[in-house]
């Protein structure tokens, strides 16, 4: 193998011209290839990064109260993978069926776990409703608290301790009531924040799955399912786009090579029938022929690909960018194949005879 | 000792036409045989086929008793890079190689590494009177340089059999005088040699002559 691979590194060097050109043709290959896929790709998880905001990506279990489903039933829930942060909702009204004046309809009672709060925060009150936002959000006292928005907009923050009120006396609306106003009372409401609008359906299935024992009339899981296909659809679009015009360039280049390469090999007919003569067999001289297209085209490909991933403002990843190069040399190395075996194949009686 | 045996070769570049008919002959280590005949007699095919570069469409080639003509290519190559050693009529020199380049090429072939040989191939040089720096291309050395580089080439690796296909049809006297005498030296060492020849004296200078008869038309 070795002998093989140093003459073919020698039959490198002796054809330079051929050479350069190979080179040229993968710096360009693969520098667009890079520049064009990597730039669609980066600029379609820049736009599918602004769709990742909490709300698209919640998952809201309502619950009805009468079912009287406790916190610790629907504890396996805030464990599900993966999940940014989770909420869980009492009934005001089962809290305190008394009333308090001026009360809110519901109290929140919030497990942050998945949010890495260490223990479960106080019962806050917020107005009735249904909470159509949840953030997170740590405060400077390293608090963890979520923001949760009701039908009606209030904003309210449900935290583990009073600090972060005191940090935003805006948020007037939140109301907490100390640990011993606490009591068991059935959740109304769960909301499960996914890590990311690609998991928030796979969530959504598993916290159904979750509830299948209860009454499914009195439960409902409802997510965003547009966010997923609108991830899908800006994904695909800007992938198959960019796939088309990646595969186009590779298979230019491809033919550009395979040309020059026949075009190279039929002009050294009779070198590579005196290889032949000399003792190489047909596949020694394709295997000659393909990997000293392969070594030149590795150069000029990752040589493209580096400039162009250092130059594009948002450059692809290494592993994209790896990919690329092994893509060009992959594409070479085939359009490699029938010149090489076109050379392997002439006959040293006809080639070498003199008329 | 080697031998190599044709037996019924029969062999045609179409059906139609023959080139050689039932053609045997024997070729042993330590014999130099000259190949004579007119133009178009099949005196290069001979060489090809002995050279294992054609297949025969007919008939057996025995080399040291094994058919050479049913094996696959590998096989054959391998022979043909470990056994045999070629000088061709115009030297077939590759002309985007150096002179040692040249040299040395068929021990790629045969997987052995170029640096035990860079050595051997100094010898070759200067035993011959190339007297060309190695460095140089076929393309900067004259016609009788460039076939003694092809001569050196045969024989560095001190093959078996050796075939030459007119190896000083194009040279002057001194040249050619070289040629055969290191092609006869080489097969007084135990190789078989073959030359393909159009020139009386060379043949002369052959223990055996090997004539082939009628005209079969140019192969091409």
């Amino acid at each position: 193998m070795r002998p093989l691979l140093a003459e073919a590194l020698r039959d490198i060097v002796s054809r330079r011209v051929q050479v350069g050109l190979f080179v040229f043709i993968a710096f360009v290959a693969s520098a667009f290839t890079v520049a064009i896929y990597g730039s669609s790709v980066a600029s379609a998880d820049a736009a599918l990064q602004t769709l990742e905001t909490p709300s698209a990506r919640t998952v809201v279990v309502r619950i009805d109260p009468t079912l009287g489903v406790h916190a610790n039933e629907v504890e396996p829930l805030l464990r599900l993978e993966p999940l940014e942060a989770a909420v869980v909702l009492g009934s005001a009204r089962s809290a305190y069926p008394a009333g308090l004046p001026d009360a809110p309809a519901m109290a929140i009672r919030t497990c942050l776990a998945a949010a890495g709060a260490s223990s479960c925060p106080p019962v806050a009150l917020a107005a009735s409703g249904v909470a159509l936002d949840v953030t997170i959000r740590t405060f400077n006292t390293g608090a963890t608290s979520a923001l949760v928005v009701d039908d009606s907009r209030n904003g309210y923050y449900v935290t583990p301790s009073v600090a972060p009120i005191l940090e935003a006396p805006a948020l007037a609306d939140t109301v907490i009531v100390s640990p011993s106003q606490q009591r068991p009372v059935p959740i109304a409401l769960v909301l499960l924040v996914a890590d990311s609008s690609q998991h928030v359906s796979t969530i959504a299935s598993a916290a159904a799955a979750g509830l299948s024992g209860w009454d499914s009339e009195k439960i409902s899981v409802e997510s965003s399912p547009e966010i997923g296909a609108l991830r899908n659809d800006i994904s695909d679009a800007t992938r198959s786009g960019a796939k088309f015009t990646a595969t186009g360039i590779l298979v230019a280049m491809a033919l550009v090579l395979g040309l020059a390469e026949l075009s190279a090999a039929r002009g050294r007919r009779q070198i590579l029938a005196l290889r032949r003569a000399l003792g190489a067999s047909q596949g020694q001289v394709i295997a000659l022929a393909v990997s000293g297209t392969a070594l030149t085209v590795l150069v000029g490909a990752t040589a493209g690909a580096l400039v162009t991933s250092v130059w594009l403002p948002a450059a692809p990843g290494w592993r994209f960018t790896s990919a690329t190069v092994m893509l060009v040399v992959g594409a070479a190395a085939l359009a490699a194949l029938l010149p090489a075996a076109y050379g392997a194949t002439r006959d040293p009686a006809r080639e070498l005879r003199v008329p | 000792m080697t031998t190599l045996t044709a037996q019924n070769l029969r062999f045609g570049y179409s059906p139609q036409q023959s080139i050689l008919d039932d053609w045997n002959g024997e070729f042993k280590s330590g014999r130099s045989y000259a190949i004579v005949g007119p133009s178009g007699s099949g005196k290069s095919s001979l060489m090809f086929l002995l050279g294992l570069m054609l297949t025969p469409t007919s008939g057996s080639l025995l080399l040291d008793g094994v058919a050479t003509d049913t094996m696959r290519d590998r096989p054959r190559a391998r022979m043909r890079a470990n056994r045999y050693g070629f000088v061709f009529q115009d030297a077939c020199l590759d002309p985007t190689r150096t002179v040692l380049d040249n040299i040395l090429q068929p021990a790629a072939w045969r997987g052995v590494t170029r640096g035990t040989l860079v050595e051997s191939a100094q010898q070759w040089v200067k035993r011959l009177e190339i007297d060309v720096p190695l460095n140089r291309r076929p393309g900067e050395v004259s016609g009788g340089q460039a076939q003694r580089i092809a001569l050196a080439r045969a024989l560095l690796s001190s093959p078996d059999i050796v075939l030459a296909d007119e190896p000083t049809g194009n040279l002057d006297s001194h040249s050619s005088k070289k040629v055969i005498d290191a092609l006869l030296e080489h097969c007084a060492s135990g190789s078989v040699l073959a030359i393909v020849t159009h020139d009386p004296a060379v043949a002369q200078q052959c223990d055996e002559i090997v004539t082939l008869g009628s005209v079969h038309g140019d192969p091409s």
